[in-house]
């Protein structure tokens, strides 16, 4: 059966490309969350951080490649974290348990 | 008048997109702006970018108020401002000048109408979108609004239209 015009597209787009585009959604809807939580605008975060308004807009359109410097600016304006791992506590957990078991005995001479 | 059916462009788990098909026609009017620009190859981007969208608000978000802030009276339009890729760095000469019309009935039900070029700063001085295609879908998306309002003959349920006596999604516009 022939594909619709949907399904043709999206098998046109690599997959690294979509999860590209998922993780800077991500981001760009967490600023957004945090921007309202806090009941701050646009202007005001581009005032905050020092930045001109038009590079705020890029980082929301959604596709802006972040860098960790740029994370963490945001990170220290809103006193959150920007990306939240849904599984962080397990993995902190099972991090703590791998540390413990290698944390080797320290054996003194007499 | 004309009649024109509901038809599902695309449904994913957390969202049914749904476009509308005139009698007269074989394609509904989404697929017929797709088709149109598939073979583009200046604005390839554009398209993926408003496939990437569709399918985030599918599979992940739903279609959450975040995606509609581009509002033209009674319809929204794509690409949102916040969450598409709106511009190529690189490229100073690029602009993201395709519009898609779109109306959001729910959460989890989203109808796609035609859409085309913006030309100018202004939809209404952009021939390929104004004032037939915007007209059309206006009236297409207040024809379906008012079967879904209190007396009409459609219901959402979960993530689909159901018409309350019938199969066929049929509206008069």
């Amino acid at each position: 059966m022939a594909l619709n015009v949907f399904d043709r597209l999206l098998n046109s787009i690599p997959k690294n490309e979509e999860r590209e585009s998922n993780i800077s959604f991500r981001i760009a809807q967490r600023i957004d969350f945090l921007m309202r939580q806090k009941h701050l605008s646009k202007s005001d975060l581009a005032r905050g951080l020092g930045k001109e308004p038009a590079q705020i807009s890029r980082w929301m359109s959604g596709n802006h490649n972040f860098t960790i410097k740029t994370m963490a600016e945001l990170e220290v304006f809103f006193g959150e974290h920007l990306l939240i791992s849904p599984t962080a506590n397990e993995e902190i957990a099972e991090y703590t348990q791998y540390v413990k078991k290698q944390k080797k005995v320290p054996v003194f001479a007499n | 008048m004309t009649f024109a059916e509901i038809v599902i462009f695309k449904s994913l788990p957390k969202v049914t997109f749904y476009s509308i098909k005139y009698e007269d026609e074989n394609k509904s009017e989404t697929e017929k702006f797709f088709e149109r620009f598939e073979q583009d190859e200046n604005r390839q981007d554009q398209i993926r970018a408003f496939i990437l969208t569709l399918l985030r608000m599918g599979n992940e978000t739903g279609a959450t108020t975040f995606y509609f802030d581009r509002n033209e009276g009674f319809i929204d339009t794509l690409p949102s401002r916040k969450g598409t890729k709106l511009e190529k760095p690189t490229d100073r000469d690029y602009a993201f000048d395709l519009r898609l019309f779109w109306l959001r009935l729910s959460p989890t039900v989203v109808v796609l109408f035609n859409g085309g070029i913006e030309s100018s700063e202004k939809l209404h001085d952009s021939p390929d979108l104004f004032p037939a295609k915007y007209r059309a879908a206006v009236k297409a998306a207040q024809a379906v609004n008012e079967q879904i309002t209190i007396g009409g003959d459609f219901n959402i349920v979960e993530n689909k239209i159901i018409h309350k006596y019938g199969n066929l999604l049929e509206i008069t516009i």
